[in-house]
């Protein structure tokens, strides 16, 4: 038996027989393990009052999860991956950098092709998880949402980040052109709405 | 900012941008219009780099057919074949005005589009749709 199954085993025979939480909580930090362990052992029984002890909840992982979530942020990494450079072709075109180029607009149309298969996947796709979650909110639980989740806000926020020093270096060197700004706000409002979305999601977690 | 607004937002930029790119590049028939005026400028940029030779005594050949081809500055009448053109439904005139100069003449959809002007440089006439240029 592992370590960790002795550890459960061991606060679920503590709280059978009646022994309060902080007296566990002394026992096993005195023995050596660490708050984390600790916390996490105790955790994995509800605090109500009742006996035998009550298990929480735990996080679910299911193929289905895998399939939908893993679709959902392929759908959102390749719209706003493309929607991004569409918009960058677009303040060329329109500020005539491209000089009317063939290949920038074979290469707009290419992405508007992108945008508008991937963005209404992903759109469906969320409409419909977030109101499965909002009739069985126990689907919170759900390992795999939670690690895409936190995935797409490192993603995003590393990608606001980067592009915020770019503008402030730019800027310095005294290189921020109108056409250069323009493009680092699309990726600041692209990764920036992610990121918000994504911290409002986790946020209203129960 | 609740994320409904901030999903519903991102949502019409997403449109918004898409909508503002396609009236700014244009539908398909123009697409379809653009690629083959690209294609046919290339194809006449190719029949010019051919008709270019730097062998002195060299004329221009009477007529732009691969007979006449076959024996003009190193061979390579196979240049003409049908297989090896872009576009295939337009006829590309060929206008010998001496021994050194020449004209070649299509009809585009709009010969002022700016890829038109800019790869063809001074020699592209855009009102005439023809491309000059001498053997040297």
């Amino acid at each position: 038996m592992s370590q960790k199954n002795e550890l459960a085993r061991f606060v679920r025979d503590a709280l059978m027989a009646g022994r309060q939480r902080d007296e566990i909580e002394a026992a096993l930090e005195q023995t050596g393990w660490s708050d984390a362990e600790v916390a996490e052992a105790l955790s994995a029984y509800s605090d109500i009052d009742f006996h035998p002890p009550v298990p929480r909840p735990q996080n679910i992982v299911s193929a289905r999860d895998f399939f939908v979530y893993a679709l959902t942020f392929l759908a959102l990494g390749t719209a706003s991956i493309y929607l991004v450079l569409l918009t960058h072709h677009l303040i060329d075109e329109l500020w005539d950098v491209s000089q009317g180029r063939y290949y920038n607009k074979r290469f707009m149309r290419s992405a508007i092709a992108a945008v508008m298969v991937a963005g209404p996947i992903y759109a469906w796709l969320t409409w419909r998880e977030r109101k499965r979650l909002a009739k069985d909110p126990g689907l919170y639980r759900s390992a795999i949402r939670k690690w895409a989740t936190y995935i797409a806000l490192l993603v995003a926020a590393s990608v606001f980040g980067i592009n915020t020093i770019f503008a402030l270096s730019s800027f310095l060197n005294g290189e921020l052109t109108v056409v250069f700004s323009l493009k680092l706000l699309a990726i600041a409002i692209v990764s920036g709405a992610i990121f918000g979305f994504y911290l409002r999601d986790v946020d209203a977690q129960p | 900012m609740s994320g409904k607004f901030l999903f519903i937002a991102m949502l019409l930029f997403a449109a918004g941008i898409v909508a503002a790119s396609i009236y700014t590049i244009g539908g398909p028939t123009y697409a379809r219009q653009e690629k083959h005026d690209f294609d046919l400028l290339t194809d006449m940029t190719v029949l010019s780099s051919r008709l270019k030779c730097r062998t002195a005594d060299v004329v221009l050949p009477q007529k732009l057919v691969e007979a006449e081809l076959l024996n003009y500055c190193g061979g390579g009448g196979h240049i003409l074949r049908p297989e090896r053109r872009r576009v295939k439904d337009t006829e590309i005139t060929y206008n010998r005005i001496n021994d050194s100069e020449f004209e070649l003449c299509a009809t585009f959809f709009d010969t002022q589009r700016a890829d038109l002007i800019r790869n063809g440089g001074s020699v592209f006439d855009t009102k005439t749709g023809c491309l000059s240029g001498t053997i040297r």
